[in-house]
């Protein structure tokens, strides 16, 4: 067999498919090829590394099944039907609306959202695009606007609570008004890697550096290898104090590569603060206890996600490799 | 393979709390998957939810003989089929080696015996290879990372695919041969 009929056995070798012959002819040219028995390791090194990455656990995010039951039942609720664009822009509207009722009603310093304003950053997945000029009574003409929930509060300028009690004791769920749905939801990550003289000591200045901008420091591993020294830390930071920061320890040598990542949540932040405003209606007009109760659960789900979206929209991760 | 059958069975007959369920059952392999096929997450949350409001909608069609995960996972590659065709591009992935989803360092969830070195050295091979199988067609790269990321068998996969034995097998020859070049050809791009 030549090489090139020996490769073609490559992928059946993988799956521990070939016939004992074929394995035996195969094991046998390796012995004595040293292009393809290279090329065997770089085959095993590819294929191993898809199977270690196959092993890593990713999880649905939190919120997720509860998001799609939400879906499935308002699209079986007897009201209009509307088709998802719709509904998707009806949540938005929604959203934008409850905002600008609360805002005023409560006289809450308001995050003011203006419809023009909420077009989703549309993601590289998503085909739907946003319908412009939509009046805000047309988008949510289906949905439940718990209006009333903020029209039966007194005046008062305090912080909006999470729940209100109503005048029949009811506790009324509005504590979507604590999130607003902006353009400023994306997450920043910087890698740097710089060559220093001295690691310790930039370590050291790094570290006083992180301190003075309110950044907290950890530190991911150093290493001694062959005479060269390794350090790796990982700052979080205010991200108005990041690109200082970043300059700073960037300056601390000379630099061999800086790569940012940018994570865009503001459709998907949109999109779940549409949801919790109609769980909110929804679990507002709800008479039964035991539905109440999943209706919560499910408002708590969505809220813990969106401050986290929030805390973390507010920082920035900087991992700063340093060599010597 | 999970037993749902009696899931399913209920959720055909209208029972909303055994679809959620199910949905709460499948929700992480399903999410995995699409999260492999898109190398995104975000549109792995996108085409994950999209899985599971189909699979509501022709819930009647499945045959209870069948297993329900291995229906969902082809609802997924046909979702994920149509909607890179509509989109007649296929988005290279952003470099995994070096951050999570979350922002954090990759390292961190490595294997602990390692050394930083070493650690960062396996990471940027990950985010290499990563890269190579997203610039595979959606064919190539669904065959991939159902045999080689989740351990599927050729008959699992022709379910899956749709296809025949033979075809698997073939297909993922072919998948697997193009791969190494791209490895290849992502080495040369980043020299």
């Amino acid at each position: 067999m030549n090489c090139l009929e020996i490769q073609e056995m490559f992928s059946a070798q993988l799956d521990n498919e070939l016939s004992r012959e074929d394995a035996g002819t195969l094991h046998k040219h390796l012995e004595i090829c040293r292009g393809c028995s290279e090329e065997w390791q770089e085959w095993q090194r590819i294929f191993g590394a898809l199977h270690s990455m196959g092993e890593r656990d990713i999880t649905a995010p939190s919120g997720f099944s509860s998001s799609i039951m939400a879906q499935i039942r308002r699209e079986n609720s007897p009201s209009p039907r509307i088709n998802r664009k719709r509904l998707k822009q009806a949540a938005i509207g929604t959203a934008a609306a409850l905002l600008l009722v609360s805002g005023s009603m409560l006289l809450k310093p308001a995050p003011v959202v203006n419809i023009a304003d909420m077009q989703p950053s549309i993601q590289s997945s998503n085909d739907i695009q946003p319908e412009a000029n939509l009046p805000i009574a047309d988008q949510g003409s289906s949905q439940t606007l718990p209006i009333q929930v903020a029209s039966s509060q007194p005046d008062d300028s305090s912080p909006v609570e999470k729940s209100l009690p109503t005048e029949q004791g009811k506790v009324l769920s509005t504590g979507s008004a604590e999130f607003t749905s902006s353009n400023d939801h994306i997450v920043l990550s910087t890698f740097l890697k710089i060559q220093v003289d001295d690691a310790k000591a930039a370590e050291k200045r790094a570290l006083i550096l992180a301190q003075s901008q309110g950044a907290s420091v950890q530190s991911l591993g150093q290493q001694s290898e062959g005479g060269n020294i390794y350090l790796v830390d990982k700052f979080v930071v205010n991200s108005t104090q990041a690109p200082g920061l970043r300059d700073s320890l960037a300056g601390l040598g000379s630099t061999i590569s800086s790569q940012e990542q940018k994570e865009d949540l503001n459709y998907r932040y949109s999109e779940l603060l549409g949801l919790l405003i109609s769980l909110e209606g929804q679990r507002n007009i709800e008479q039964n206890n035991e539905k109440i109760g999943s209706l919560d659960q499910q408002i708590e789900q969505i809220k813990k996600q969106l401050r986290s979206w929030d805390k973390r929209s507010g920082e920035q991760t900087i991992v700063l490799w340093i060599q010597q | 393979m999970t037993d749902s059958t009696g899931l399913v069975s209920r959720a055909q007959q209208g029972d909303l709390s055994a679809f959620e369920l199910l949905v709460e059952t499948y929700q992480n392999r399903i999410f995995s998957h699409c999260y492999r096929l898109t190398g995104s997450y975000d549109d792995a949350q996108d085409l994950a939810q999209e899985v599971f409001i189909q699979a509501y909608k022709h819930l009647n069609t499945f045959r209870r003989d069948a297993d329900f995960g291995t229906w969902l996972y082809k609802i997924a590659r046909n979702q994920w089929i149509n909607k890179t065709r509509q989109k007649k591009v296929i988005a290279i992935s952003s470099d995994e080696s070096l951050f999570t989803q979350n922002g954090e360092f990759a390292r961190e969830i490595a294997a602990s015996e390692e050394s930083p070195l070493e650690k960062l050295e396996r990471d940027e091979y990950y985010g290499l290879v990563r890269q190579a199988l997203m610039s595979l067609t959606p064919e190539y790269r669904s065959v991939l990372v159902l045999r080689d990321m989740e351990g599927y068998t050729y008959e699992e996969i022709a379910e899956i695919v749709d296809c025949s034995l033979g075809t698997v097998k073939s297909r993922l020859n072919r998948a697997r041969r193009i791969m190494r070049d791209q490895v290849d050809a992502v080495k040369r791009s980043i020299e």
